[in-house]
């Protein structure tokens, strides 16, 4: 049983408590970034080479193909540290009906369908936690010199 | 009189060469010759990369990236004398036709032709990189980046 000193501080204190967490409650908006990322012209390469964004930021990435001559398929891919050799091998089991993107593969973070020269495509993501993620293309042979460093920096 | 005859053909086409090799030390667009080359070394290089695989029914498919490739070579060159786009064209024409033999000889899956034909692509690509100075010339039969940049995809500790 509560004594009459303590149902008073409750009474006095609680609206004041309950209004401190409501407030730390409210969820801040979500940070919405959009990031661009293009071939660099016809050469397999992307450009930047090097991108950011906070820790659970919603991520719009838009990624152009720029070349003028080579109709080479390209994709963005970012995927988990680590596991650059086993999506690779995977991407090239998947074959190109399927994009060269193995569907499921939990070490793929996000991914662009490919494109062509001239277009463009995007996909939008949460970023994941604080970090260095690379990107690729996985078109087979393609990453050995199409490939990134998305880093996440805490938010 | 015919020991003159050669020794001047041989004094012209030394003439010719060196015409040809100041010419190419004095390109109008360097970076976009470079960038050119490199694609066609890179097409040849993904269609080596096929062979271990014996995934030939993709070569076609790198002739049409190499026939695509060939115009950016065309068009780096497109300021240059007269006299030094022949001999380019001349040069990258061979690449050219040796490419179109890959893509024909796909078909048959006859390893020991195919391999020779993508060899091929190789050794003609080669006096045609020489045309142009050192500089510009990428690595032949290898995957991978521009020179001076690392090769084979990510560092170590991003793999």
């Amino acid at each position: 049983m509560w004594g009459r000193r303590q149902l008073l501080t409750a009474l006095l204190i609680g609206p004041w408590y309950l209004a401190a967490c409501g407030r730390s409650a409210v969820q801040r908006p979500p940070i919405i970034l959009d990031l661009l990322v293009e071939t660099n012209d016809d050469l397999l390469e992307f450009k930047p080479k090097e991108l950011s964004c906070p820790a659970g930021a919603h991520v719009r990435l838009t990624f152009r193909h720029t070349g003028k001559y080579v109709n080479f398929q390209h994709n963005w891919v970012l995927i988990r540290p680590g596991t650059f050799d086993a999506v690779i091998q995977a991407a090239a089991r998947a074959g190109e009906q399927q994009g060269w993107l193995p569907a499921g593969n939990p070490a793929i973070i996000a991914a662009t369908s490919m494109c062509g020269r001239g277009q463009s495509v995007s996909v939008e993501f949460d970023a994941p936690p604080p970090g260095r993620y690379v990107y690729i293309c996985s078109t087979p042979g393609h990453a050995a010199s199409m490939w990134g460093v998305l880093t996440v920096t805490p938010s | 009189m015919r020991h003159a005859r050669v020794a001047s053909v041989i004094a012209v086409t030394a003439c010719a060469v060196a015409v040809a090799i100041a010419q190419a030390a004095d390109l109008k667009s360097p970076d976009k010759v470079k960038d050119a080359l490199q694609l066609l070394a890179y097409v040849q290089a993904d269609m080596a990369s096929k062979l271990p695989n014996k995934a030939y029914s993709r070569l076609p498919h790198e002739n049409e990236e190499f026939q695509e490739a060939a115009p950016a070579l065309r068009d780096a060159i497109a300021g240059e004398p007269a006299a030094f786009k022949a001999r380019i064209e001349a040069l990258l024409g061979k690449a050219q036709a040796a490419a179109n033999d890959v893509g024909a000889l796909s078909k048959t899956n006859d390893e020991a032709k195919i391999s020779a034909s993508v060899t091929a692509v190789l050794a003609a690509l080669k006096p045609l990189n020489e045309a142009f100075p050192e500089g510009l010339r990428p690595v032949l039969g290898k995957l991978g980046p521009r020179p001076g940049r690392p090769a084979g995809g990510p560092p170590p500790d991003l793999r």
